[in-house]
Order: C-alpha cells, then sequence, then structure tokens
C-alpha cells in the first residue's frame, strides 16, 4: 500500500516587535522548534515588527535555507513599506515570497 | 529647529542598551519634526551599535560605547566610538554584496544603503554615518 501523501504543515508566527540582535536569539529558538516539530511551510507575520537589522535578515535567510533542506517553504507577510525596500534591497524577494500590509495599498 | 543640536550617550557594551538608546532616538526624531527619517536612522543606530558592542566590544559589558546624534538642517550624523582594537574597515568595505543565502555580512552594506556618507577613524574603532535630509 502507497503511504498516503500528507500536506506539509503549515504555521503560522507572528514575532511580537522588532527582530534584532537583542530580540533574535529568541525568535530563532521558536522557528527552529516549528521546524523541528514538521513545520514545512511557514508564514512569518510582520504586523508588529517595525525593524529589523542585519542579523535579524540573517535569522530569516537561516529559517529559509533551513526550510529549502527539507523541501518546505518561507513567506513574509504584513511588512511596512520600509521593511519591504530593505529586503528587496538585499534580493531577498527572489528567495522566498514578502508581501506589505494590505492596509498600505 | 535650532541650527544645530546634539545628543549624546555613554552605554555598558549590552544589546538592551542599544535597544534604549534606539527608542530615545526615535523619540527625538518625533520630538523634532524628522519622524520620516526615524526608519533609517534607527536602523544605522543599531548597526553602528551591534557592531561596537558585538564585534568592538566581544560583548564585555565592562566596555563602554559612546554614541552622538547631531542634526542640523541639511543633515543627520551619528558618531558611534568603543574601546575595542579596531579592524580593517577598508578591505570589508569594499567586498561585493554578500551571497543572498549568507546568513551573515550585510551590516556595512546597510550603512552604504541608508547612509549617505560612511567614515572610519583609522584604527576602525569609530564610525561616522552621515544623511542629507534636505529634500
Amino acid at each position: 500500500m502507497q503511504p498516503e501523501q500528507q500536506d506539509p504543515i503549515i504555521r503560522f508566527y507572528k514575532p511580537e516587535g522588532d527582530i534584532t540582535a537583542s530580540s533574535a536569539p529568541l525568535i530563532r529558538v521558536d522557528l527552529k522548534n516549528l521546524i523541528a516539530e514538521g513545520v514545512r511551510d511557514l508564514v512569518i507575520d510582520m504586523t508588529n515588527t517595525r525593524v529589523i537589522d542585519s542579523t535579524g535578515i540573517g535569522l530569516l535567510v537561516a529559517t529559509h535555507n533551513s526550510l529549502v533542506r527539507l523541501n518546505g517553504k518561507l513567506a513574509i507577510k504584513n511588512v511596512s513599506q520600509d521593511l519591504f525596500e530593505l529586503l528587496k534591497a538585499f534580493r531577498l524577494d527572489k528567495h522566498f515570497s514578502v508581501s506589505g500590509d494590505p492596509r498600505l495599498g | 529647529m535650532s541650527p544645530v543640536q546634539i545628543k549624546t550617550w555613554a552605554m555598558y557594551a549590552c544589546l538592551e542598551n542599544a535597544d534604549h538608546i534606539c527608542m530615545d532616538i526615535s523619540a527625538w526624531m518625533t520630538e523634532l519634526n524628522l519622524s520620516r527619517h526615524i526608519f533609517p536612522l534607527e536602523l544605522l543606530a543599531r548597526e553602528a551599535l551591534n557592531n561596537a558592542i558585538i564585534h568592538g566590544s566581544q560583548m564585555d559589558p565592562a566596555k563602554k560605547i559612546y554614541a552622538e546624534l547631531l542634526c542640523d538642517e541639511n543633515i543627520l550624523q551619528l558618531k558611534i566610538r568603543d574601546e575595542g582594537p579596531g579592524f580593517n574597515w577598508r578591505g570589508t568595505l569594499q567586498k561585493d554584496m554578500v551571497a543572498d543565502n549568507k546568513e551573515n555580512g550585510r551590516g556595512l552594506k546597510l550603512y552604504q544603503l541608508y547612509a549617505d556618507q560612511v567614515e572610519f577613524n583609522e584604527i576602525g574603532n569609530q564610525v561616522i554615518l552621515t544623511r542629507s535630509i534636505k529634500d
């Protein structure tokens, strides 16, 4: 009997604030735990996130790399215009989906 | 706004202190009616403070970091100095954009993206980031 094809586990994660050198270690633990639990499609909701520094960008790249190795994918949603431009400047929008806050039009 | 305004901070090298300075900068920009510059300035301040704390001070909480923000009608200028030995900033600034899938190495590129001028002292333990605010 063929094993049933299961849908990858999709999970939404919403940081409580900015993703910076001071907050990244705890967020990294959360994201690692989600992947360890079997999450393969991860959506990070940036509604509460105003600033992402280079440590935070590194964390997003690390999470993307981990998910890709497991045939999963990362998406970032509800980013502000400033954050969208920052992530685009580092070409991260070419590697995973980055979408803006719909309230900004 | 009066011609030149300057604010200074001295802090021990820990990341929580960097958060406090960034909040202070954000509040001051709002007070000066420069809210549209909060994001780039806060990002520059975070990167420079992170570098001073993590690399310059090796996260040693006994070491001090000195920050100064100057505002006039044309520019915002941020000066951050640590007590570390400095680094080879010339070589690092000349490097190409980091590979997309690399997890670190974007800090100085971020300076170049959001500051109009990036200057280091000779040994590299002080950075001055200048951003034009003239429309």
